[in-house]
């Protein structure tokens, strides 16, 4: 029994790629909500070491309004107010752990896609445009690793899918629903100073859209801006290592480690800035970055 | 903490015979070139003082170029080729005149611009606090 329901709690698991999480809710519309989101990594048993988020609803007192706590691993992470927040704060709460649950792999904020067995890491901060861009390579038919981490394994550099779906903010949606994509259930969530965001299921796109693990051999920093033509500047492997440094979320837990490691990744890879613009135009350099080996640089060229 | 030290802004553009290979103008300006000036280059103030880059720093050298982890302080610093050819010699010699001369050498700089360089360069790792002062801290603690 939860504060304020008194209806009992569920508990459904999932396989998101190599995450795995277990949420517990007694409050129904957020667990139907989620489950149906995650439809397609839906698993009958929990896996050892997984997330274990739960959302409860707190009782309404005098000074407050009614409001959710989502708390991961026994932690209190969230406190949503309004009910649009909650699937995107338990799927904001999930990433938070990520990093802590996988220690053993090297989180980088990246959205991570491959094309022909080859990956293709995306480091940004937020705003600069990865989930767009994940949306639009996917539906040119790259495959799907994750439009927020790029999770790489310590052993064999390679990186590993966390196919969550894809969080476009509202402003991006007009170019994502022009390339056809099924935005879930029509439907706007909040998720904080994002604002409203929908989200795109990569299996919606394609059943057989979710990408195995495979080796990094491009690193691009994207940055969208308006208007720009779309174009792609090399950077040396030594500024590619210090920029993935800022974007690496477990460094601080192991960084001489985790720095050779970025060290090696970036060998094993050829490095750009991207001024990314219209989303077609800046999909398609990409692709030709990939089919040409690394020689164009120019939307126009 | 990451950060780009400023002797970032040499460019290895100048070493002879690397593609658009341009000397410094005469005052001293020209592409890439490190601009801040040095009072102690080619004077009789010139800094001589013994120094060495610390023995536990973390060093990876990417394509000529490296990245510098200082386990005190958590930060990453990125070095270019230049610098990292000054870095490399710096950890095998504690005279500034000798890392001059083999930047004069390299990169076929007079003397004063090679000092100059060395300069800055040693201010800036000093500034970073990559520089062991005294040969006691240059062992690996």
């Amino acid at each position: 029994m939860n504060g304020g329901t008194h209806r009992r709690e569920s508990t459904l698991h999932f396989q998101v790629g190599v995450v795995s999480t277990t949420i517990s809710s007694a409050v129904r519309p957020v667990l139907d909500d989620y489950a149906a989101l995650y439809a397609p990594f839906r698993t009958p048993r929990p896996a050892e070491g997984g997330i274990h988020v739960r959302v409860e609803r707190a009782r309404k007192g005098w000074f407050h309004r009614r409001r959710h706590i989502v708390t991961v691993n026994a932690r209190r992470q969230f406190e949503p107010a309004r009910a649009a927040e909650v699937v995107p704060y338990l799927d904001w709460a999930i990433n938070w752990e990520v990093p802590r649950a996988y220690p053993q792999a090297l989180h980088l904020h990246a959205a991570s896609m491959s094309l022909g067995g080859q990956g293709l890491i995306l480091p940004a901060l937020s705003g600069s445009g990865k989930s767009t861009l994940a949306s639009g390579l996917l539906a040119r038919g790259w495959g799907y690793l994750s439009d927020e981490f790029a999770i790489v394994d310590t052993a064999t550099l390679a990186v590993q899918p966390y196919p969550r779906c894809i969080c476009i903010k509202k402003p991006s949606m007009p170019a994502v629903e022009v390339l056809g994509l099924p935005v879930f259930r029509r439907r706007y969530y909040l998720k904080g100073a994002k604002g409203y965001v929908g989200y795109i299921r990569a299996t919606d796109v394609r059943a057989d859209a979710v990408s195995s693990a495979c080796p990094v051999r491009f690193i691009v920093f994207p940055k969208y801006v308006r208007g720009a033509e779309p174009a792609l500047v090399p950077v040396s492997r030594a500024e590619a290592a210090l920029a993935l440094h800022e974007v690496c979320f477990n460094l601080l837990t192991c960084p001489t480690p985790a720095l050779s490691m970025l060290t090696e990744l970036v060998r094993g890879a050829q490095c750009y800035r991207l001024i990314a613009g219209d989303l077609e135009r800046t999909c398609v350099l990409l692709e030709r970055l990939f089919t040409c080996g690394g020689c164009q640089q120019s939307a126009s060229a | 903490m990451t950060a780009a030290l400023g002797i970032d802004r040499i460019s290895e553009a100048r070493r002879p015979g690397a593609p658009g290979d341009g000397m410094p103008d005469s005052a001293g300006k020209g592409p890439g070139v490190l601009k801040k000036e040095s009072p102690l280059a080619g004077s009789a103030g010139e800094d001589r003082r013994p120094c060495r880059v610390r023995a536990d720093l973390v060093v990876h050298e990417l394509d000529g170029e490296a990245l510098i982890y200082d386990p005190l302080t958590a930060d990453t610093h990125h070095l270019n080729a230049t610098a990292c050819f000054m870095f490399r010699r710096l950890q095998a010699s504690d005279d500034p005149a000798v890392l001059a001369a083999d930047l004069a050498g390299r990169y076929e700089l007079d003397g004063s611009d090679a000092r100059a360089h060395v300069e800055g360069f040693l201010a800036e790792l000093r500034q970073a606090g990559l520089i062991a002062e005294s040969p006691a801290e240059w062992r690996v603690p």
